[in-house]
């Protein structure tokens, strides 16, 4: 009943992205065809939307539950409102993608053994580290106090004032309002749910960097995504993307090295065939905004990734407009850096209890 | 990696890459695929992702601007963190398929330089059999025995409460070995923990300090990390007071743990033996 439920969960969450990525190129005045890439951007776009709603009532010390309903609603808007909107848009990119299984169906054979072999992985090995207690703690106490992220999960006790470089990324708020939602046990929604979810759209975000890094053949990034899982099979070291995205697949880290930053890369294939379209400038800072909210060590290094990118793209080109949209798009990253040095500087500080 | 870029410089970045890359030679397979790639040109993306690699390696591992950047950001334990930012398992499978797939070579020439660049991946460095696999016994991804004495816990203390020995709100406290100590408070929260691992952090930091110059609750701790976790012999009634004043209702140990005296030395009752584990319940004094 539990697995079955998990399957529910996962499948949801993957009609959330979808929906989310839709409007989010509508927005940026494109559509893509593409089932996997309109995914990868409504993963971003869902984070960066859910963590207007989270942060704001987070500081203004609001419990969960109310957070869960407000996200409810909002989820259910964008989803009703993206299949009255977009009905027809919707039938041709599952047809489009049911095509393009038929037409390469030893690519699809070799793509979900590679996906499935990393969910065995995974998703059944028992990997424990002790930031677990942190980040997976998070989750439970927040379902549990019916709080947003107020308790210190190593303490257990109400913390004094929030800790401003991790309570931006609101990644694993987002995991406690699914636990209220669907009534699912923290340890489930994070080590069972969100690492499966997270395993399907690394291996979707290395695939689509695939198929741009190889002129569009299906057949030949589906090889190159069997070797992508060999060498972060066989490349271990706690230090790695590859390990996080393995064994520690429950933290946003996990996903700032792995999904993140190959999504970056992918954007910039994007650029690098028309820097001039706006749909890709567009992707490239909800990337940036949506990494943000899912991990705090982004902040770090999205600024740095992303005008690396810029430059690149510039001295290639001659065109260092490309410099001045990259600098743009880091702006989701600037703002949470500048909070956090604010808040080393006791500058900027938000209390976790009413005070007075 | 308790080095500082201060002390080092470029020893610190050469470190850090080699402490990434641990035994195998990824990041040098990395570097040559990519000086290759960006001399031939041939997808059109080469060059602006050579450029941008070239750039990092002025900038971020670069160590007279990394000496000082990384200082203020207090990020020497995670710099490591921006050898993510290189794009290594990808160029690495996009060099290998651009090989298998190259008509232009001939066969033995593809499939002979293919098995070579696989054998470096596969043999110089670890697998991630190295960190060991060990199957998850269920969704929750902990050992069934936290969730079977959490079961045990929760319902001797209701039966408890029925019989008047605690008072209604109050919480359950448990004292347990620090592998549980990680888990517990994942599974459940409701659970309050003697000692938490922020708890022994903090303790642990202030070894030093005379144990009269702590607080009552931080000495009580104290004492029950070194009896429970150090297996220090205390002496006396030291630990089983500790137990009583920090109101502990539940000690969780392994069977085989040297803390096993001093636990069974205090007023309790074994209520529960699962697996390696044996649950206590204190009997307040």
């Amino acid at each position: 009943m539990l697995a079955v439920q998990c399957v529910a969960v996962i499948i949801v969450y993957f009609v959330l992205f979808f929906m989310f990525g839709i409007w989010a190129l509508r927005i940026a005045g494109g559509k893509s065809r593409s089932l996997g890439y309109t995914i990868i951007i409504g993963f971003f776009a869902y984070y960066a939307v859910f963590q207007i709603f989270a942060i704001p009532m987070m500081f203004s010390l609001m419990p969960l539950s109310m957070l869960t309903k407000t996200w409810s609603i909002v989820a259910l808007i964008v989803v009703v409102s993206c299949i009255l909107s977009n009905k027809e848009y919707i039938e041709t990119v599952i047809k489009g993608a049911k095509e393009s299984c038929r037409k390469n169906k030893g690519a699809v054979f070799l793509i979900v053994s590679v996906t499935l072999c990393n969910l065995l992985i995974a998703g059944f090995i028992y990997a424990s580290y002790y930031d677990a207690t942190f980040y997976v703690g998070t989750v439970s106490y927040s379902v549990y106090y019916d709080t947003i992220n107020t308790i210190d999960p190593l303490f257990g006790e109400t913390l004094d004032m929030f800790d401003i470089k991790h309570c931006l990324a609101t990644y694993h708020m987002n995991d406690a309002v699914f636990c209220q939602l669907f009534g699912i046990h923290p340890l489930v929604e994070t080590k069972t749910i969100m690492v499966s979810v997270i395993t399907v759209i690394g291996n979707i975000v290395y695939f689509q960097t695939a198929k741009r890094m190889l002129g569009g053949d299906c057949r030949k990034a589906a090889v190159m995504l069997f070797f992508i899982l060999l060498i972060n099979l066989c490349t271990y070291s706690s230090f790695t993307a590859s390990s996080f995205f393995i064994f520690r697949t429950y933290e946003g880290k996990a996903v700032t090295g792995t999904i993140t930053m190959s999504a970056l890369l992918m954007v910039f294939l994007d650029l690098n065939q028309n820097d001039r379209e706006f749909r890709n400038w567009f992707v490239m800072f909800m990337i940036a905004w949506g990494g943000i909210a899912v991990s705090s060590s982004a902040m770090f290094l999205i600024p740095v990734a992303i005008v690396g990118y810029g430059t690149g793209l510039g001295l290639v080109k001659k065109n260092w407009r490309c410099v001045i949209h990259a600098g743009i798009c880091t702006l989701p990253a600037v703002i949470a850096l500048g909070c956090y040095f604010l808040s080393r500087l006791g500058i900027f500080y938000v209390y976790a209890h009413p005070v007075g | 990696m308790e080095i500082s870029v201060q002390e080092l410089g470029w020893g610190f970045v050469r470190t850090c890459f080699k402490l990434y890359q641990n035994s195998g030679i990824f990041v040098y397979l990395f570097l040559i695929a990519m000086f290759f790639l960006f001399l031939r040109k041939k997808a059109g993306w080469e060059r602006p992702l050579g450029y941008f690699i070239i750039l990092l390696f002025l900038t971020v591992f670069n160590p007279l601007i990394s000496a000082k950047v990384v200082e203020k950001l207090n990020m020497s334990f995670e710099f490591y963190r921006f050898i993510w930012i290189l794009p290594i398992s990808v160029v690495i499978a996009y060099s290998l398929t651009f090989v298998l797939f190259d008509k232009e070579r001939k066969a033995w020439i593809r499939y002979g330089f293919l098995c070579a660049c696989l054998l470096l991946i596969l043999f110089p460095g670890k697998t991630i059999l190295a960190k060991g696999l060990e199957q998850a016994e269920n969704l929750y991804k902990i050992p069934k025995e936290v969730i079977q004495v959490c079961d045990i816990i929760k319902n001797d203390f209701d039966e408890q409460k029925k019989a008047g020995l605690y008072l209604p709100d109050e919480r359950i406290r448990v004292a347990a070995e620090f592998e549980w100590i990680v888990l517990l408070n994942q599974y459940d929260p409701s659970i309050e923990l003697t000692l938490t691992y922020g708890r022994v952090s903090s303790l642990r930091a202030i070894e030093d300090r005379d144990i009269s110059e702590l607080p009552v609750d931080l000495q009580v701790r104290r004492q029950i990390m070194h009896g429970m976790l150090d297996y220090e012999e205390l002496g006396g009634t030291v630990f089983s007071d500790a137990i009583n004043v920090s109101r502990t209702h539940y000690i969780i140990i392994r069977t085989d743990s040297q803390a096993r005296p001093f636990v069974e030395g205090c007023s309790v009752l074994k209520i529960s033996e699962i697996s390696d584990y044996i649950v206590y319940r204190v009997i307040p004094y």
